[in-house]
């Protein structure tokens, strides 16, 4: 009889033991992403409203309305090149609610040029890398120069004649151009500007040979007749205009895209950013997104939190070279 | 003394001596509430802030200096925190908040 | 389908379902949001943005159309009522604004700038639903030495606003200048003045710094300066009464100057509402019956600043529309709102989405309507605030400054600026300083230097460039004119003088 209630305890405790197991087994699986997120994601922007970097951040987040159980909230913080936002994301609480945009200008180029290096992406937990946005050259209509070929002759027997416009220095516009220059052996005159619109005019304008950005901001005028595509700064032909060659094809090794990317504080844990990547890799198949895509001409890019850290690292690392190679980097 | 554009305007006619007092007070008063404003977050560092300058200026009921903080602190957080949706920082308040 | 048809077509379309309604809360979103210190008609629009996901395009382009309207009008009012401009663009409506509001005309200053920016804002419309696409070809001439000569000649301003000493107005103008080169410089990409900082890379934050100068500084001089007893500083703000015909025909020659000078500015990249307000201002003084009364409570001298800012609407809309270009940072969100939409804006924006266009006509021109009825209702709420004891409501407006300079960046600098420049403000006016020119500096001095930087790049740093290009020539023979003309009238009224002198002397 003494048995009896030890082999009913045994078997009683096997039975919780194996129910236990059976139930918080998948739970136990599930639970670092299964509370996440709980209230709305705060993505934060380091741009002014209405600039590519808060268009980009405002049609992704709409578009994960259908893989996020809770919505994006964009919050603008410009300043700095875009760091003033990398700031404040690395001072808020490391729990998944807080993202940060990044593209190669405010994450990799600006943090190495003011020798800010808590600013940097590797202060930051990698997301994903979302889509890309080819950069291009294009000449007037009625320009001598029908190649980047044509250009580089012209410009190496003319230093410093050849005017080409784009955004500020320290973007990704600039280092087109500046690398384009090292590689090819020339020296053109670059035209600053606010950003891609003012640069556009001013080239439409006649004050400038040459402008070069993102193919989102050009298509348009190159379908008006303003604009010819002389060259992408791509590793293969473009899509769009396949009859017009690479910079890489013409002689110059300057392969740069505009990517767009998304961070985290450094201290998020890989579980959660895991699922704010696969959220946003979900995202990517929206109609919306796609819509928006197609209008600007982008390509997606999607790099997942362990590869998109390689890439940070492979674009820090090129970037650093030209910074130096240029002596941009800021004396103390 | 007012000239043309000048920035002296007519009421300085009205105008009394100056106080330093008041002056640095009221400098120092609002450099403190920028200060704590991020750390003690908008909800308390705001009622302390509106109760010192009323305090500075003087010429406040007792009854004002007790109500004016709140109602105004209350105000404009309302408006910019659920009318212009605006993230005001909470400070140590944050995630207490049942909104 | 004509042109006439395509513009029935779009006002048919803007007052259709709840357009009126949700036109009309988008211009009561921009009065407050422009309203509040710190918060400028970008930034109401940038906030209103994700409502516009749940509406259809053309009705999301006609809600912020009134967020934009709204907020042209809104910065006035805590402009002429606290000497606290609402947004950048309404610095200049309180040089005689809060005058005025002193003198206990209040609401005729705010009635002027309500109606005269109306005005503004519908001709501009009206010439901007016209003329888009020929706009949209000559938009292109006007590049850096137009816009370097548009702002040297705004900045001969400094001469009226530097009050009896003509020195200290040109330090404090160029106090401003220097205050602008803060920051991480475009063209080189070097930091000047940023002492190691991240923070200091943006550079100063021009509304938090006119708020302190302006608002900070009046506030902070009412707190150490007790007002005596009588309370007349209270009662000389609540007049109520609106500007009547009378006063409505004296001001409208400011308002034709305002105009103009809010087209042509307009449709100058670069330059957008804040220069014009302050070129208009100049302007009206030098057109003016009585500029004298410039400075000490002057209608004309709210008529023609506000009329110039709400005029620029139709100007920051050419390029925006005829290139996909946008003319300013409000436009900028229009075009944001655009490509959310999944419409690609550009140069066949017009060819391709006629509808579109013609319906954001309509809205622009209904918007402004709307900001009458909108903007009076507004308005009295705010004259009421005025009866606030005078403890109360200074503490309420330094309370509203911080948090409102905050909100535009969510950047604690912000009213940290607002704060040192409340007491340079104050040491500037004790000092016979002027803090309008400093501002004045600010606002130009920013398109002044970078223009004047990449003129000479483009031209490879031939400074002829600003005397080849015909509309630079132009404006720079103007801006030397205005310089010499005082001493040209002297010298030609000494020789006169001595004429005369001398006729009599030859005749006996």
């Amino acid at each position: 009889m003494k048995r009896r209630p030890v082999v009913q305890t045994i078997c009683a405790l096997a039975v919780t033991l194996a129910a236990g197991a059976a139930l918080t087994g998948p739970a136990a699986a599930q639970k670092p992403s299964g509370n996440f997120p709980t209230r709305p994601i705060t993505f934060v922007v380091g741009f002014g409203a209405g600039g590519g970097a808060d268009v980009f951040a405002r049609a992704i987040s709409e578009a994960a309305k259908t893989s996020l159980s809770q919505p994006l909230a964009v919050e603008n913080r410009p300043g700095a090149g875009g760091t003033s936002a990398n700031a404040y994301v690395a001072g808020r609480p490391a729990d998944g609610h807080t993202i940060l945009f990044a593209h190669a200008g405010s994450s990799v180029i600006t943090p190495i040029i003011t020798n800010q290096p808590t600013l940097k992406w590797n202060n930051f937990a990698p997301v994903a890398r979302i889509h890309a946005e080819e950069e291009w050259l294009m000449v007037h209509p009625d320009s001598p120069w029908k190649t980047a070929k044509d250009l580089v002759a012209y410009a190496k027997k003319n230093p410093k004649k050849v005017r080409v416009a784009g955004s500020a220095i320290g973007g990704i516009d600039s280092f087109v151009v500046l690398s384009w220059e090292k590689a090819a052996g020339i020296d053109v005159e670059y035209i600053p500007h606010e950003g891609g619109g003012p640069a556009i005019l001013a080239f439409l304008g006649k004050n400038a040979e040459v402008v070069v950005g993102n193919v989102s901001e050009f298509f348009q005028h190159v379908e008006a007749k303003k604009m010819v595509p002389l060259a992408v700064a791509s590793e293969k032909r473009s899509p769009i205009f396949p009859n017009v060659p690479t910079l890489k094809e013409s002689g110059a090794d300057v392969v740069m895209v505009q990517w767009r990317s998304i961070l985290a504080p450094k201290e998020t844990s890989s579980d959660r950013v895991a699922a704010l990547a696969q959220a946003f890799r979900k995202a990517m198949n929206a109609e919306s997104w796609k819509t928006f895509n197609r209008n600007a001409k982008a390509v997606d890019a999607y790099l997942g939190p362990a590869e998109f850290r390689k890439f940070l690292a492979s674009e820090e690392q090129r970037f650093t070279k030209i910074i130096d190679e240029l002596g941009l980097r800021k004396k103390k | 003394m007012a000239g043309p554009l000048s920035d002296a305007s007519p009421e300085e006619e009205d105008a009394g001596p100056f106080s330093p007092a008041r002056f640095v007070g009221a400098i120092g008063a609002t450099a403190l509430y920028v200060a704590a404003f991020d750390p003690l977050g908008y909800l308390l560092a705001t009622p302390p802030y509106i109760a010192v300058i009323l305090l500075i200026h003087g010429g406040a009921r007792s009854r004002t200096l007790l109500i004016t903080p709140f109602v105004v602190t209350i105000a404009l957080y309302v408006t910019f925190r659920f009318g212009l949706l605006i993230p005001v920082p909470d400070g140590p308040l944050e995630g207490i908040l049942p909104w | 389908m004509g042109f006439l048809e395509h513009l029935f077509a779009g006002f048919v379309s803007a007052l259709s379902g709840y357009g009126v309604l949700i036109m009309a809360a988008g211009v009561a979103w921009g009065i407050v949001g422009g309203a509040i210190p710190g918060i400028s008609g970008a930034v109401a629009m940038a906030l209103a943005l994700p409502f516009t996901f749940a509406l259809d395009a053309p009705t999301a382009l006609i809600l912020l159309a009134g967020v934009w309207a709204g907020a042209n009008y809104g910065g006035s009012i805590p402009a002429i009522l606290m000497r606290m401009p609402g947004t950048p663009a309404s610095a200049a409506c309180l040089l005689d604004g809060y005058v005025l509001a002193q003198q206990g005309k209040a609401a005729k200053a705010l009635g002027v700038s309500l109606i005269c920016g109306t005005i503004g804002a519908l001709i501009s419309i009206v010439v901007l639903i016209a003329l888009v696409l020929p706009l949209g070809e000559i938009v292109v001439h006007f590049g850096s030495p137009e816009t370097f000569a548009l702002a040297l000649f705004g900045l001969t301003l400094i001469a009226g606003l530097s009050g009896p000493s003509f020195l200290k107005g040109i330090a404090s103008g160029f106090f401003g200048l220097l205050l602008t080169t803060v920051g991480l410089d475009t063209l080189t990409g070097s930091m000047r003045f940023t002492f190691e900082s991240a923070e200091l890379l943006t550079g100063i934050d021009t509304i938090s710094v006119m708020i302190g100068l302006f608002a900070v500084s009046e506030m902070f001089y009412l707190i150490a300066h007790p007002a005596r007893p009588t309370g007349k500083v209270v009662t000389g703000r609540t007049g109520t009464a609106f500007p009547n015909f009378r006063e409505l025909r004296e001001v409208g020659r400011a308002t034709f100057v305002g105009t103009i000078v809010g087209l042509v500015v307009g449709i100058m990249p670069g330059a957008g509402a804040t220069a014009s307000s302050f070129v208009a201002y100049n302007e009206a003084r030098r057109w003016s019956k009585r500029p004298e009364l410039f400075g000490k409570g002057s209608l004309e001298g709210v008529a023609a600043p506000e009329t110039a800012n709400n005029a620029v609407q139709g100007g920051d809309l050419v390029p925006t529309l005829a290139l996909g270009i946008p003319g300013s940072n409000s436009a900028a969100i229009m075009l944001a709102a655009l490509l959310l939409h999944g419409i690609m804006p550009g140069p066949f924006l017009l060819t391709k989405h006629p509808e579109l266009v013609f319906t954001l006509f309509a809205g622009l021109v209904i918007v402004n309507l709307l900001m009458i009825p909108v903007g009076i209702v507004i308005l009295r709420l705010c004259l009421l605030a005025l009866k606030l004891d005078p403890p109360v409501l200074i503490a309420s407006i330094l309370a509203l400054i911080v948090i409102g300079t905050y909100a535009g960046d969510l950047f604690v600098l912000n009213p940290v600026q607002a704060l040192i420049f409340g007491v340079i403000g104050y040491g500037m006016r004790i000092w016979g300083f002027s803090a309008a020119a400093t501002v004045l500096g600010i606002v130009l001095g920013v398109l002044a230097e970078s223009e004047l930087r990449r003129s000479l790049i483009i031209s490879h740093g031939e400074w002829s460039i600003f005397v080849t290009r015909p509309v630079c020539a132009v404006l720079l023979f103007l801006t030397l004119g205005v310089l010499l003309y005082p001493a040209f009238m002297t010298a030609l009224r000494h020789w006169r003088a001595r004429r005369v002198a001398a006729a009599p002397a030859a005749k006996s």
